[in-house]
């Protein structure tokens, strides 16, 4: 059993308690490949689908399941942008304890740094789970094209994130021998740099890769078909895990939580066998909740992968969510929910995560 | 009598040839214009059923006699109207306008595949129903459309007016998160 931090008024979970369906997780979770091959033996009947995963890893996956239904993880992202600090100096400002997951964007570099380097986002997130908390990372990668590196990733732009795919740019992202495969896998060797660093570290990451997934999404990576997205997905799955060989990744598969078209978001699921946990960002409501629970089954957790306001006091037991994600700026701008939700009996701080490592 | 016949042959040939011909060109020009209008009369509008004989009590004009008592002035010459102009092939009648539903269904397969067909219904669908329900949908859809079209000024101006027409709505708060409020290109950014 997991040591934890003191307990909240709401009881702080021990990892190896059953969260929502924690127990019957098993025979899904470890089809994907995961297991104890290679690696330690899962202290819970949840494995990671990352091979060989971690102990860390596995212990992390395994907290998140004893959290299911039961509490939620806090969460802020950084403003890695320019003043990374300020998001999580912004809690104690305001009387708060810190929240126990830090976000952070692979899409900036350090000023003049090459793709091999490891980014000062990386090294923010090692000191975050040194200090007791967890780290959790996406990436607004650049779009795929020829001659282009992590150093071209952009937002807005030609061939950035939010950029609209040619014909076949998404197979041919996929496709070995391509201009477009050979810029993704540079982008996908600068993640494993990034993440390489933290499993150097032994801290595990989750990795909310290609986010915000649904029909006619708002990048790249979500703008082709469902299985055009599956197919990215399982292209870097294979790459991070067997090519780059890390195995400190816990796998979140992002939907996008925009009302009136999560019922189409079934074709964009990868399967459990490469998914470790899902969920929507910003709608909060049990129905998004539940349209997300269709698809990935009711014993993956499910996670507010980004959010505005939070209000955990709402969510239980309807719709449970294991973590929430503030964006960058919106602890200030939903000041008021964030303070509350910060003190609910439901949510984990930064200092109830049990000892991990 | 030479004188006599000479006279009388002259007295009753001239008038009565130039009487003879002139009936006889009326008669003419009535009997083929008595036969132009039936012919008109005579087609039929659906072919007649094979087999079938012509009727033999099919009254059969007496083209000399009922042209000289029923005499009628031969039609003028046909003038071309625009309905006898010979015609270009027919244009395909324009497509009923999609309802509403429809045009949501046809948006949504649409996607990303083909932002401008996505702009054009998404507007025609704003204008046409502006108080549905689906409203705010058909804004996002004209956004979206103009963002996959790299067309982001625009995109950001439409985004704010949805703002300010649904503000709450999620599918608001979704333009401004990836239009008004999103993070900046890395320094640096070409």
């Amino acid at each position: 059993m997991m040591t934890g931090g003191s307990s909240s008024s709401g009881g702080t979970p021990a990892m190896s308690g059953g969260g929502q369906d924690a127990g019957s997780s098993s025979s899904s979770s470890s089809s994907g490949g995961g297991g104890s091959e290679g690696g330690t033996t899962s202290p819970c009947s949840a494995t990671p689908v990352t091979p060989n995963a971690s102990s860390q890893a596995q212990k992390l996956l395994c907290y998140i399941y004893s959290l299911y239904g039961n509490h939620v993880l806090s969460g802020q992202q950084e403003t890695s942008w320019a003043d990374p600090a300020g998001d999580i100096t912004w809690y104690a400002t305001n009387g708060l304890k810190d929240p126990a997951i830090l976000g952070g964007d692979f899409l900036y570099h350090d000023s003049g740094a090459t793709c091999t380097a490891v980014s000062s986002t990386t090294t923010r997130a090692i000191a975050y789970w040194n200090a007791g908390g967890l780290t959790m990372v996406r990436y607004h990668m650049g779009m795929p094209a020829a001659g282009l590196t992590c150093q071209q990733d952009c937002y807005t732009g030609t061939d950035c994130a939010e950029s609209t795919p040619g014909a076949t740019t998404l197979d041919n992202a996929v496709t070995a021998g391509t201009a477009e495969n050979t810029s993704l896998n540079s982008k996908l060797d600068y993640m494993a740099v990034q993440i390489g660093a933290m499993q150097a570290a032994n801290v595990p990451v989750i990795l909310a890769l290609f986010h915000e997934a649904q029909p006619n999404g708002w990048f790249w990576w979500s703008k082709g078909t469902g299985a055009q997205y599956v197919a990215l997905w399982k292209y870097a799955f294979t790459y991070l895990t067997t090519t780059k060989g890390l195995t400190n990744i816990v796998w979140l598969m992002p939907y996008s939580g925009l009302s009136g078209v999560t019922a189409a978001i079934a074709p964009f699921f990868p399967g459990k066998a490469m998914v470790d946990l899902s969920g929507p960002d910003y709608q909060d409501d049990s129905t998004t909740f539940n349209d997300v629970k269709t698809v990935v089954g009711s014993t993956m957790p499910i996670a507010l992968h980004e959010s505005n306001a939070v209000n955990p006091s709402a969510w239980f037991p309807t719709s449970p969510f294991v973590l929430w994600n503030v964006w960058a700026g919106y602890e200030d701008m939903a000041a008021s929910t964030v303070k509350a939700g910060m003190t609910d009996t439901h949510t984990i701080t930064r200092d109830l995560v049990p000892d991990l490592k | 009598m030479p004188k006599l016949q000479s006279a009388v042959q002259e007295a009753v040939s001239k008038p009565a040839i130039l009487l003879a011909l002139g009936a006889a060109a009326m008669a003419i020009a009535i009997v083929f214009g008595v036969f132009a209008r039936d012919d008109k009369r005579a087609k039929p509008a659906v072919p007649a059923p094979s087999g079938t004989q012509p009727s033999i009590t099919e009254p059969t004009p007496s083209m000399p006699t009922e042209a000289v008592r029923d005499p009628q002035p031969p039609l003028p010459a046909p003038v071309p109207t625009a309905a006898a102009r010979p015609r270009p092939p027919a244009e395909p009648p324009a497509p009923e306008p999609l309802d509403e539903a429809s045009l949501i269904a046809t948006l949504h397969d649409l996607a990303a595949s083909d932002p401008p067909q996505s702009l054009k219904l998404a507007r025609e669908a704003r204008a046409r129903f502006p108080d549905s329900p689906h409203a705010p949908e058909f804004e996002w859809n004209v956004v979206k459309a103009l963002a996959n079209m790299d067309r982001y000024e625009e995109a950001a101006q439409e985004a704010r007016g949805m703002l300010e027409k649904y503000p709450g709505n999620p599918l608001s708060v979704d333009v401004e998160h990836h239009l008004l409020h999103h993070p900046p290109n890395p320094p640096g950014t070409p």
